[in-house]
């Protein structure tokens, strides 16, 4: 077992030990003395009553210094730390309920998390990945506990990923309450697609159910086929040919229809261009299996933003997430636990011990009779 | 020093319809209350004796030669004065509490008693130095009395013993010597009053005490110095008190024992107390007793 102090400035109130001392040593210099006809009468008496007084003074002042002690002990807070307090630290949980801003959340079910939690906040932030930052931040100001991240809401892909969560310490645990009220949404996605030789626009439909994501194309209109070219090198233009008809075949969210896109396959020269028309280079990817998303991305980053793609992250995925909450941290800072309460209470008990002793033994001195002796 | 600083009219006034007599036979020169150990003819019938040649045929019992056809003369018992002799304590161990000053009083009290009877007194003190007022009659002596019981101080390095022993020395004729001690030394002090008591004089020994000694009614634990030797003890009162008052009452009991055993009248009052009712009881008792 150890002690931990949570105030340990004030173990300087031990110092204070040496006030009933001095008082005690001071008293015996002080001793009064009182001139008296004969001693003969108090030969017999003096040794037993004498060393009876040195013990009872010796007592006195061990309970005066035991009273200071406490008092001093008390002050400074200490938490004993037993295995069954370990143990205890260890079944208590702190949890940190990260609410995500997307659609309305079930109130009860936030509430609801934070059932049975030793401590508990809730933290909203614009990312995941900040609102674990500040959970962290807050996990260290919290007493010794497990400690575990419960993400209650609409979890999409994209808001949470594999990184955001690797950045997450190993001994908090994570839970998923993936929460939707909202009615399911519908949203209309320019595409830039090519149907056989031709390049079209469709206006893509996509519709976020709670378990499911509905994609539908609208109309395709027929568009300039040189909207959109790529140029490469002779030994390139294979390849940058193919990752370019890849990319338009699965379709490419585009809203800019009204400029010219030329792209620059890997420093290749553009020639004389056409006026309104934007030149984007891009670099040749390491492998030629990822040239048709190095073109999807290009096009991507071209366009204006998007609205993203409402895809839930799969129930696979949160299930792989999941974890337990580990041991508590060894550097949370140690809360009283009232352990002082003990010291109080053997103070005080004291302090009447010494209030009985004092009187037993008579150690007051009564002034009328000083004064008739006098 | 006028007789107030010494005791006060109340004390002297609620006494004085009292007297002060000896118990034994005294030897005085004038007429007075005390048996003389002279037999005369004088008013008080003492005893028949044989008749010897000479003797006044008047003081011839002729009833008793009627009755038993033999002479006898009967004998008177002459009363006379006496010189009381006050010895007091001035030792050390007198200075604690009131004691002194009663045992002064209680020899001032005495004292005009005996002046007021026709007899006379005087005062014996010792500390480094005699303080010796002759016993001397008549109430122009009562201002000496007074001063020189006024002047004396405790804290004298002489014992009562030591005065007991001049006291032996300096009475010439039987009278009454009245002791005022705490009898601290007591075995040399007894031994002393014994002594005087067996040259004949009528010898009583007050012993004056303070309350605190008798109970040790003292608060809270001191350093006791014993006022005679300067010895120091560390005591608890409270915790000693008890074997303490077991001790002195004994001790107290034996002084008692010892001096009634002697025939010596025996007075204990202790300082606080009323003093009318302790004296007046104490005189009366040994007005019975004579």
């Amino acid at each position: 077992m150890s002690i931990f102090w949570t105030a340990p400035a004030a173990l300087i109130g031990l110092a204070l030990l040496a006030l009933p001392i001095a008082v005690h040593l001071l008293a015996r210099q002080r001793i009064r003395t009182l001139p008296y006809p004969s001693l003969r009468f108090l030969r017999q008496t003096q040794l037993a009553s004498f060393r009876r007084r040195s013990i009872q003074d010796a007592a006195l002042l061990l309970c005066r210094v035991a009273i200071v002690a406490a008092a001093a002990l008390a002050l400074a807070g200490p938490v004993f730390q037993t295995a069954a307090r370990q143990a205890a630290y260890a079944e208590r949980i702190s949890r940190a309920i990260v609410v995500t801003r997307y659609g309305g959340i079930d109130r009860e079910i936030v509430e609801r998390a934070a059932d049975g939690a030793f401590v508990s906040r809730i933290i909203t932030r614009l990312t995941m990945a900040d609102a674990f930052a500040e959970a962290e931040r807050w996990f260290d100001q919290q007493p010794p506990s497990a400690r575990e991240i419960v993400i209650i809401g609409a979890l999409r892909r994209g808001d949470l990923n594999e990184a955001d969560i690797s950045a997450i310490s190993r001994d908090i645990g994570l839970r998923f309450l993936p929460s939707i009220v909202e009615t399911p949404s519908t949203i209309t996605m320019p595409i830039l697609a090519r149907r056989g030789d031709a390049l079209v626009a469709i206006d893509r439909q996509v519709r976020a159910d709670v378990d499911a994501t509905h994609v539908s194309d609208g109309p395709a209109t027929a568009i300039s086929p040189d909207l959109v070219r790529v140029v490469a090198s002779p030994r390139d233009t294979p390849l940058a040919e193919a990752a370019f008809g890849a990319a338009l075949d699965a379709g490419v969210p585009w809203a800019n229809f009204n400029q010219r896109i030329l792209i620059a396959w890997d420093g290749a020269g553009t020639g004389a261009l056409p006026p309104n028309t934007r030149v984007i280079r891009m670099e040749a990817p390491a492998r030629p299996s990822a040239a048709a998303d190095a073109i999807r991305e290009v096009l991507r980053a071209a366009s204006p933003p998007q609205p993203r793609e409402p895809v839930l992250v799969g129930a696979d995925q949160l299930a792989a997430w999941t974890r337990p909450p580990g041991a508590p941290s060894p550097q949370a800072p140690i809360a009283d636990e009232g352990d002082r309460r003990w010291l109080w209470g053997a103070a005080l008990f004291l302090l009447l011990f010494e209030w009985r002793m004092r009187r037993s033994i008579g150690a007051q001195v009564e002034p009328a009779t000083e004064a008739r002796v006098a | 020093m006028s007789r107030s600083h010494v005791v006060t009219s109340t004390e002297l006034q609620s006494l004085r319809d009292l007297e002060l007599v000896t118990k034994s036979t005294v030897d005085g020169l004038r007429q007075g209350l005390h048996r003389s150990p002279f037999h005369g003819y004088s008013a008080e019938f003492s005893q028949y004796r044989h008749y010897r040649p000479g003797d006044d045929l008047k003081y011839v019992d002729w009833k008793a030669f009627a009755r038993t056809d033999r002479l006898y003369t009967r004998q008177f018992r002459e009363t006379t004065n006496a010189a009381a002799l006050f010895v007091i304590d001035i030792s050390k161990s007198m200075d604690f509490g009131a004691k002194f000053v009663l045992a002064r009083t209680v020899a001032a009290v005495l004292g005009t008693l005996v002046l007021d009877q026709g007899d006379a007194a005087g005062v014996l003190a010792v500390d480094d130095r005699a303080h010796l007022v002759p016993a001397r009659s008549g109430h122009h002596h009562l201002r000496v009395l007074l001063s020189e019981l006024a002047s004396l101080a405790p804290g004298g390095a002489a014992s009562i013993a030591e005065a007991l022993r001049r006291a032996a020395t300096i009475l010439k004729r039987r009278g009454l010597v009245v002791v005022l001690s705490d009898l601290y030394e007591d075995e040399e002090a007894i031994g002393q009053i014994r002594r005087l008591a067996r040259m004949g004089h009528d010898v009583i020994v007050i012993q004056t005490l303070s309350r605190a000694e008798v109970t040790l009614d003292v608060g809270g634990a001191a350093e006791f110095v014993d006022l005679e030797s300067g010895q120091r003890l560390t005591v608890q009162p409270s915790a000693a008190r008890a074997a303490y008052v077991d001790a002195f009452n004994g001790w107290l009991a034996r002084v008692e024992q010892q001096l009634r055993r002697e025939g010596i009248d025996y007075l204990r009052l202790i300082a606080g107390e009323p003093l009318e009712p302790a004296l007046r009881r104490f005189l009366v008792g040994r007005r019975g007793r004579s």
